[in-house]
């Protein structure tokens, strides 16, 4: 980096006519003449003032004797000089001198046309302006690219020509004329700043505010601890923010339960007013969730059964639609309920029936849901098919976020992107084998594929891709997934981290730039499947197990109490003893077939 | 959610109670096999099954060590497996299969 001083001297004149901007922006116009008097600055080059005036008397004769001390680039110089030549024959035919107008184009136009053995003009172009002749209303619209009639049309071609003049010309041309006083001034030791003499010309606007913007980004981007227990709120632009600080640690705040059984998926609706969790004995529990300064209160809000016929049927899929008061469950078939009161609104049949994955697209308008056996299909608010895909491909998941035009499917071995709006298959990411779930991450760009152990990798990986550009960006390792399928989700604000449960009864949370584990959280006394974590709600982390519990998480530096029926607080004794029942269960199947076996002869 | 996997062929055996793939009938070695529900089939390779506990059992052919396999989906008996054989014109079976017809449901396209 270099010394305040050296920036300084290399960027002085920008950052006058960054101010300079500033204050005119924002109205300070006052304030704005000021600084414009004590540094010295002018609004535009003396030449260039010029040159204004002489175009907009229409003296272009004149003002094309001035191009050369505006314009160095010979190639720039000479689109300048046609545009003015060109201007010129436009006027003359609005005027009605014809004669004149083709003296003009034999003459001055033709000529500059070519600059050595480059064109500048094309010869349809020629053919085009004299075609001119005939209709010079109708056709100056097509051929020229700024607005040729009317009282404005000479500022317009001022503002047109501005286009072509590079404003570090300007710079280097005002500093030969202020040269010799610059000279002067350092041989009588004059002050080591320089007066700047022109101002630049910005055409983006508010670009002040955009750059601080993006150096405040960058030094929240940094930060390991935004996302984790730090907000955006709590970064200041007066104050440049570098810490190595490590994120804390997060601790258990309670442990909730009401079911009977195995939790499978926990889900929090997108505007973190509710959670469900879904559980292997037919139960979906719908929690409100609500935060009041250093209180999380939690309260049951409704209990919904999802009976469906088939008994090895499992429920595979819940997903929440994005206006947070209905979710849909994928079963043997898709059924949607309505979270405040829990009655099911909609069922969508599959052609078989057992439904892998559905997911809401198009805000809501739209759902599209995958049967292994069959295929892909998506079907509107009518229940009438939008398009399916009955090919024989394996589709096992798909992810989708709102406001994204894509969504990704997969099979166990490949995976691939569809456009929503078009239906097409847009492209195949080289991801390989054993590929168990998938989820995009809120931008569109990126992808998490969690894949189980095959010959490549003795142990259960997560990848993160890069879709556009179909790169493997990241590996997460240190998990185990050889039973179950859990899928990771992206957590913390910028999408910092992934997470995923674990079959060694963890919760880990890596690093996404990285690709190191942060933390792993324990607690849980059974596989953890399903972790949720939206950034709307950032200090709180909710994990489930198949120990029949939620956990919450949240920082260890947080001072928040839950605030809940201390029915459904979970006591750390009664988990343990409905474990060893469910223990036993397995070892009856396993005495059940020995006997069986015995029996059995094999003959050749 | 436990894994269940798919097989990507046109003919498949699937589990006769949760229709649950077993294997593809292309990777079936021998027909002339029998279990306690009557015909068996020696096969290749087998997906979406658990094993139970291996034990050392008295077959007509001889002497193995074998055990039971189940459905992931719905845990029904499909099966077992044979992890060795200690005549040696029997070792070829060790690490395949066997799928009791009675037990499946096929499945052609």
């Amino acid at each position: 980096m270099e010394s305040t001083e050296e920036f300084h001297k290399k960027y002085e004149k920008e950052i006058c006519s960054l101010l300079f901007q500033y204050l005119q922006e924002r109205g300070h116009s006052e304030s704005a003449k000021t600084f414009q008097k004590e540094s010295g600055l002018e609004i535009e080059g003396v030449a260039l003032q010029n040159f204004k005036q002489l175009v907009t008397d229409g003296n272009f004769d004149e003002a094309i004797k001035l191009i050369p001390e505006l314009e160095d680039d010979c190639m720039k110089a000479a689109q300048i000089k046609i545009a003015l030549y060109e201007h010129k024959y436009l006027e003359l035919l609005q005027k009605g001198s014809n004669c004149e107008a083709i003296e003009v184009l034999r003459t001055q136009i033709v000529p500059s046309s070519k600059l050595g053995t480059q064109n500048i003009v094309q010869q349809n172009r020629i053919v085009d302006l004299t075609s001119m002749v005939m209709d010079v209303e109708k056709t100056s619209k097509a051929l020229f690219p700024y607005n040729s009639t009317g009282e404005s049309a000479r500022s317009n071609l001022f503002s047109y020509l501005e286009n072509f003049i590079s404003p570090i010309k300007m710079r280097s041309q005002s500093k030969r004329d202020n040269g010799q006083e610059r000279a002067e001034e350092r041989n009588n030791g004059a002050p080591s700043t320089d007066k700047v003499s022109t101002l630049l010309k910005i055409s983006q606007n508010n670009l002040l505010e955009n750059l601080l913007q993006t150096s405040l980004n960058y030094q929240i981007s940094q930060c390991k601890c935004y996302g984790y227990d730090k907000e955006e709120s709590q970064y200041s632009l007066l104050e440049y923010h570098e810490c190595n600080l490590n994120p804390p640690s997060k601790t258990l705040l309670t442990t909730i339960s009401n079911h009977k059984d195995e939790i499978w998926y926990v889900s929090l609706s997108p505007d973190v007013s509710k959670l469900t969790s879904v559980s292997q004995d037919k139960m979906i529990n719908v929690w409100g969730l609500e935060r009041k300064e250093n209180k999380l209160q939690i309260d049951l809000i409704s209990c919904i059964e999802e009976s469906h016929t088939n008994k090895n049927c499992e429920i595979s899929c819940i997903q929440w639609h994005p206006d947070s008061t209905k979710f849909l469950v994928a079963c043997d078939n898709i059924k949607v309920f309505n979270a405040l009161t829990g009655e099911c609104i909609k069922v969508i049949d599959g052609e078989t029936s057992s439904i892998r994955s559905a997911a809401w697209v198009k805000e809501g308008e739209e759902i599209i849901f995958t049967e292994p056996e069959k295929g892909m299909r998506c079907v509107n608010a009518n229940n009438t098919d939008i398009f399916y895909d009955w090919t024989g491909f394996t589709f096992i998941d798909i992810a989708s976020v709102p406001n994204v035009d894509k969504f990704a499917y997969c099979s166990e071995n490949q995976v691939g992107i569809i456009s929503i709006s078009s239906r097409e298959k847009i492209k195949l990411l080289s991801v390989k084998k054993k590929i168990r779930a998938i989820t995009m991450s809120k931008d569109g760009q990126s992808l998490l594929v969690s894949k189980h152990a095959s010959e490549e990798e003795n142990k259960a990986v997560i990848e993160l891709w890069d879709i556009n550009n179909d790169t493997k960006l990241q590996k997460f390792v240190g998990h185990t997934q050889e039973k179950f399928i859990l899928s990771p989700i992206f957590g913390g604000k910028f999408e910092k981290y992934v997470v995923s449960g674990s079959e060694n009864d963890k919760v880990y949370i890596w690093d996404k730039s990285t690709g190191d584990i942060v933390e792993t959280l324990e607690g849980h006394q059974n596989v953890v499947n399903s972790i949720a974590w939206e950034d709307k709600l950032p200090n709180y982390l909710f994990s489930c197990s198949y120990d029949q519990t939620i956990k919450i998480w949240i920082n260890s530096t947080d001072k928040v109490q839950a605030e809940i029926e201390p029915k459904y607080l979970c006591n750390e004794e009664e988990i343990d003893s409905q474990m060893n029942d469910d223990d036993s269960d397995q070892s009856m199947i396993e005495n059940e077939s020995e006997l069986e076996s015995e029996e059995i002869e094999s003959d050749e | 959610m436990k894994i269940i996997e798919y097989i990507e062929a046109d003919n498949k055996y699937k589990c006769l109670s949760c229709k649950a793939h077993l294997s593809a009938v292309d990777s079936v070695v021998s027909k002339e096999f029998k279990g306690s529900t009557g015909v068996a089939y020696l096969i290749e390779d087998v997906v979406n099954t658990f094993d139970g506990t291996s034990e050392e059992r008295e077959l007509m052919s001889g002497v193995h060590v074998v055990c039971d396999i189940f459905c992931v989906k719905c845990y029904s008996y499909v099966g077992w497996r044979y992890l060795k054989a200690y005549r040696e014109d029997q070792k070829y079976k060790e690490g395949k299969f066997i799928l009791e017809r009675a037990l499946l449901s096929k499945e052609t396209s």
